[in-house]
């Protein structure tokens, strides 16, 4: 019976029933477990490469966060399915009426893993760090509009900004406000958070070793300040690093990996669904893969022939294969699961919104009317194959023009091309297959980084070179309100003009893929995964 | 022979020169801004750019950038890695026993099956046995190793269930246990070679002179074999196995990724993939290092296998 | 080391010796061989005339016919697009082998001239040739064509050009040591006392012995050549997508290897077939040319 349902409908009906708990009133976790947690046991979870450290500063990638944010945790943190923010090491925070004050309550009585406590120093200390140039943190620009980090007394730490910005409330939840021990930091000097030293936090699971290119090792720490509503139940984690795909599911199906967050690999999720020792569920994401072009040459300049290839697209067809039963996705990169706030009035402007589902008549007559549809003709399509799906769109891509009579060729990058193209001066591919998922609960962080054309430039990731002055305005107007509302209004607005212009081709809205094998209970994960502190609630029977 | 080992060694030196050098040049050849590469997308300053540059050593022009290099790779200095955050020297330290390991099982493979198999097919030329063999070793060195890997983990990890699909295991048991698989996958091709180089070697050396002697002496046929003709044959089989290792050093790239085993090998892919010089630069000569004092290794082990053999 | 055959005889009499060789005693009595030979048929004919094996197009996508198993439309079903796999394995002959072919070639063209003059005239000229040959030998091979192809672009090209390069060494080292062996007979002396210029003995009398080992290498090393540039392609450096090309059918097959292996086992079995027949062929060539293995 499990099996006529695709992993996606598993997940919206799991979704269901978590709403209908919260309705009730009842614990999310007693419905989906009956059994009590048990204290013990051992866990196998799989990335796909080696860490780049385990120092919060560092942890910007989806393979060092599973030990880095076990390790240490941030001031507060994404809750109810990463869509809010909830108190963490902060037990309380407030902002001021002109957006430019946050002032937090620092809880008392925890404890770092060497047994010290936690002060506001050390909050202070942490956050000034992260900004510190000198160090050259992957998370610093998120601190960015801070101008000040101050300790008023022992429990309340005051950061001041020079320029209200909406996004900043999400970077307290980020590794950039991961309280780290200034002692223990200091002491440890340039090898902080490297194999040889480890790192120090507050969080439930402690550093043991890390194996270069092997392994890292996590125990429990017993004296975890907050063990009222759950765990940390595991004595101990191994995180192991497996770079290839078909030995990852292999490996599930052995039994020798217990937890696979993220990478399962998205061609063989019908495989996993197979194996009987496997659950395997999605998380909704923020995240999407899409084709683009620099819609500032030729003939991209052109929107009838932006529009042409988007019809030309079998987005439809594409998702069915690689994502069953995965939301349809419009001309936007704001996916439903992102409407965090004023959902009514983004639904209103989803229901208006182009599909431009494929239409191949119509790209036709728009390219024929667009006149300079020959000077597609020869053109090549980038990709780097960091999924299957990335391959599969540029191979669908290529077939759907050449039933256009259109001859576009394969260039498949590596990945250090890749992040040239994405992020370079998007001056060196013709047409580019690209993904891109915010890293906040909020729609301007899937809109300003692509369309924004302040991110045109070397180091942007505006892989369009879109460019609309009306747009800009909108993106950088709503960064500086506070209003929810109006905010959103100025977004949606945004979104409009954007879909009309077509600067890039919405495939997919992925969900996240988590599979656990079934001894494994209280696994869950959301949009912000790579944030969060996934193992605190887990626990496995034995 | 020490004379001669420390010639041998000394004119390696410029081979590295060569090596280090075609290394550097290739990797700086390549298109793209390692540091665009290795932050990966991450928002950095334009500041904060330059000062990286500066400390990866990536600042004026290639030829002193290399010299500097050099300067400090003399003294055992290879630089950080640029995405992994570590001393390269360090990285690769923890890695080099997982490869070494994953050699070292191979080549031992090579030898105990290899070998006996080829005197096996010598001696009962152009039987069945010998066709069979001729056969398995021709499949042998006609797989390729990442084929071989994957088919091997499907049978024996998923289906059968006898053997750990990935990793490398805690304790020297489970150890072993996890390094049958790659260590056979990479070891068919080596099987092969070695087999079929046995077989010649001992062809030749069964129809002379001196084997005639010693049968007509009345030598026990073991004797004959073992003592006489193998001894005799050994030192081509040597030959190709420690040619054979350079070819495994190799082979481990695709069979460590492949397994998850984190050695040189997807140390070295890792690298290429993020561009990551210091590492690349640093690997390849250690590649190059090891390959030269392994056929110094196999010219010494001539001697010791056959007296007749000096080096002044 | 090889091959001697002999070399007193006048030049167009070794080659005539050296057609009847090959064609008379020959590899229809090795069994092994002439399987290979007989293998190779349709090899070379997917090669070239890939059409004539199917009417199935090896690009074409069916998005809704993912992952077929076998059927009379498709015998060996279709992969994840919904692509022919047959279509696919039958294309996918031409990258692979005429690649290998080039590699050879390009070894042969560089190799042997300069393994000539290295054993010809030895002293300075052949330190200045054999020194960085052996360097380059020194090199793991594989990582430095995945070097050179990262930094010169992937693609066909590169990895063709850049194994064929790697291939140098080998080759020139091996026409190095026969020419020493030639050069240091007595004919060649003898022709030296007569006046005959240097190019008169390497084309009549060196060259005419060189021909048997290099044709048995290029054999053996178009075996290797196809294993390589497999690899590369299927790291994903070598033929682009779509394109059909074993090394990357391989790649993308091992994804799906546990929902359907037909795709991936058909691949990885005709690399195999691919080199074991040259490596059959190679090997009854050796045994046809030496006359010391002759015997056996």
């Amino acid at each position: 019976m499990m099996s006529v349902l695709s992993p996606w409908q598993r997940r919206l009906g799991v979704g269901a029933m978590a709403v209908f708990a919260v309705a009730a009133g009842l614990p999310a976790a007693g419905l989906a477990q009956s059994e009590t947690p048990q204290m013990g046991g051992s866990l196998v979870a799989v990335i796909e490469g080696e860490p780049t450290s385990v120092d919060p500063a560092f942890d910007y990638d989806f393979v060092s966060g599973l030990a880095t944010s076990s390790i240490t945790e941030p001031l507060i943190k994404f809750c109810e399915g990463d869509t809010q923010l909830c108190p963490n090491l902060a037990s309380a925070w407030t902002v001021s009426e002109d957006g430019l004050t946050y002032t937090l309550t620092i809880r008392d009585g925890v404890k770092f893993h060497d047994g010290s406590d936690m002060t506001v120093e050390d909050v202070v200390f942490s956050l000034d760090r992260i900004r510190d140039p000198e160090l050259g943190s992957y998370v610093g620009w998120m601190l960015d509009s801070v101008a000040d980090v101050t300790a008023p007394d022992d429990s309340t730490v005051v950061i001041t900004l020079s320029q209200p910005d909406a996004l900043f409330e999400y970077a307290l939840a980020s590794t950039a406000a991961h309280v780290v021990s200034k002692a223990v930091v200091e002491a440890a000097g340039a090898d902080y958070g490297t194999p040889s030293v480890g790192s120090i936090g507050t969080g439930p699971f402690k550093f043991v070793e890390w194996t270069s290119g092997v392994q890292q090792k996590l125990a429990r720490n017993d004296d975890y300040w907050n063990k009222e509503d759950g765990g940390p139940y595991l004595d101990e984690i191994t995180i192991k690093i497996l770079p290839e795909p078909t030995t990852r599911v292999a490996g599930l199906d052995t039994g020798e990996i217990d937890y696979l967050v993220n990478n399962v690999p998205s061609d063989q999720y019908a495989t996993v669904e197979g194996f009987d020792n496997v659950n395997l569920t999605f998380a909704p994401s923020f995240y999407g893969e899409w084709i683009t072009f620099n819609t500032q040459e030729a003939p991209f300049d052109n929107v009838k022939v932006r529009q042409a290839l988007n019809y030309a697209t079998d987005k439809a067809g594409l998702r069915a294969l690689y994502w069953p039963g995965t939301p349809d996705t419009k001309a936007t990169l704001v996916y439903p699961s992102m409407w965090t706030f004023e959902q009514d009035a983004w639904q209103a402007a989803w229901d208006v919104l182009p599909a431009y589902d494929q239409d191949l008549e119509k790209a036709r007559q728009l390219l024929d009317e667009s006149g300079v549809a020959d000077q597609l003709n020869g053109m090549t399509i980038s990709y780097y194959e960091s999924t299957p799906s990335m391959k599969g769109i540029a191979e669908s891509f290529i077939d759907s023009m050449s039933q256009l009579g259109i001859t576009i060729e394969a260039n498949k990058t590596t990945y250090q091309e890749n992040i040239a193209q994405q992020f370079g001066n998007h001056d060196d591919y013709d047409i580019f297959v690209g993904s891109w998922g915010s890293d906040f609960p909020d729609p301007s962080g899937n809109l300003r980084p692509n369309f924004g054309s302040e991110n045109i430039a070397a180091g942007g990731s505006n892989a369009s070179a879109y460019s609309n002055p009306d747009v800009d305005a909108l993106l950088v107007e709503q960064n500086a309100l506070v209003d929810k509302a109006e905010r959103a209004k100025l977004l949606i607005e945004a979104q409009a003009l954007i879909a009309e212009d077509s600067p890039l081709i919405s495939v997919s809205n992925p969900g996240w893929p988590l599979a656990v094998n079934d001894r494994v209970h209280g696994a869950e994960i959301g949009p912000l995964w790579y944030w969060a502190s996934l193992f605190k609630d887990v626990w496995v029977s034995e | 022979m020490a004379g001669y080992a420390v010639r041998r060694l000394l004119a390696a030196i410029p081979t590295l020169i060569f090596v280090s050098f075609v290394t550097f040049g290739l990797v700086r050849l390549a298109p793209g801004d390692p540091v665009l590469i290795v932050l990966g997308g991450k928002r950095i300053s334009p500041e904060l750019m330059e000062q990286l540059r500066e400390k990866f050593g990536l600042v004026g022009d290639p030829i002193s950038q290399y010299l500097a290099w050099v300067g400090r790779a003399v003294q055992f200095d290879f630089g950080e890695s640029f995405k992994l955050r570590q001393e390269v020297g360090d990285l690769i330290v923890a890695r080099l026993p997982t490869t070494v390991e994953l050699i070292a099982m191979s080549v031992l493979l090579a030898i105990l099956l290899g070998i006996p198999l080829g005197v096996l097919q010598a001696r009962r030329r152009e039987s069945a046995v010998d066709y069979a063999g001729s056969f398995v070793a021709f499949i042998g060195v006609s797989s390729p190793v990442y084929f071989t890997a994957i088919i091997g983990i499907l049978v024996f990890a998923v289906w059968l269930g006898v053997l750990p699909a990935f990793g490398s295991g805690d304790g020297p048991v489970d150890q072993l246990r996890h390094l049958i698989l790659p260590a056979v996958a990479l070891a068919l091709g080596m099987i092969a070679l070695t087999s079929r180089m046995t077989r010649s070697a001992m062809l030749e050396v069964l129809t002379s002179d001196f084997i005639e002697a010693a049968r007509a002496k009345g030598l026990p046929e073991r004797t004959i074999l073992v003592k006489h003709a193998l001894r005799n044959a050994l030192i081509p089989v040597l030959t190709v196995i420690s040619l054979q290792v350079g070819f495994l050093v190799v082979g481990t790239v695709l069979v460590e990724s492949t397994m998850g085993l984190g050695g040189l090998g997807s140390l070295i892919t890792d690298a290429i993939q993020n561009r990551d010089y210091p590492v690349i630069q640093a690997s390849v000569l250690l590649l190059t290092v090891l390959f030269i004092l392994l056929n110094l290794f196999t010219d010494l082990l001539y001697a010791v296998i056959d007296p007749r053999i000096r080096y002044t | 080391m090889i091959v001697k055959l002999a070399s007193t005889l006048p030049a167009p009499a070794r080659y005539r010796l050296f057609l009847r060789r090959l064609a008379a005693a020959p590899l229809v009595r090795n069994r092994a061989a002439l399987l290979g030979l007989i293998v190779l048929i349709p090899l070379l004919l997917a090669t070239l005339v890939p059409w004539l094996l199917t009417n199935a197009d090896p690009i074409a996508q069916d998005l809704s016919n993912s992952l077929l198993g076998p059927s009379a439309a498709h015998p060996l079903g279709t992969d994840k697009p919904g692509r022919d796999v047959l279509a696919r394995v039958i294309y996918g002959a031409a990258p692979t082998l005429l690649g290998a072919l080039v590699v050879v070639v390009v070894s042969g063209v560089v190799g042997v001239p300069l393994g000539l003059i290295a054993g010809y005239y030895g002293g300075k000229r052949e330190a200045a040739i054999m020194r960085p040959l052996d360097a380059l030998l020194a090199f793991p091979a594989l990582l430095l064509a995945v070097l050179v192809v990262t930094t010169f672009g992937r693609g066909l090209e590169t990895v063709v050009l850049a194994l064929g390069i790697i291939y140098v060494p080998a080759m020139a080292r091996l026409v190095r040591s026969v020419t020493l062996v030639q050069r240091n007979q007595a004919y060649v002396d003898a022709g030296r006392a007569l006046g005959y210029s240097d190019r008169r003995i390497i084309f009549r009398h060196i060259l005419p012995n060189l021909v048997g080992p290099v044709v048995v290498q290029s054999t053996i090393d178009l075996a290797y050549a196809i294993l390589d540039i497999a690899a590369l392609s299927f790291l994903g450096l070598g033929q682009q997508p779509p394109d059909p090309d074993w090394g990357s059918m391989l790649a993308d097959g091992r994804s799906y290897l546990l929902q359907n292996p037909l795709p991936a086992v058909s691949a990885g079995l005709a690399i195999m077939i691919a080199v074991i027949c040259f490596n059959l062929v190679g090997d009854g060539l050796r045994v046809q040319l030496d006359p010391r293995e002759r015997g056996r």
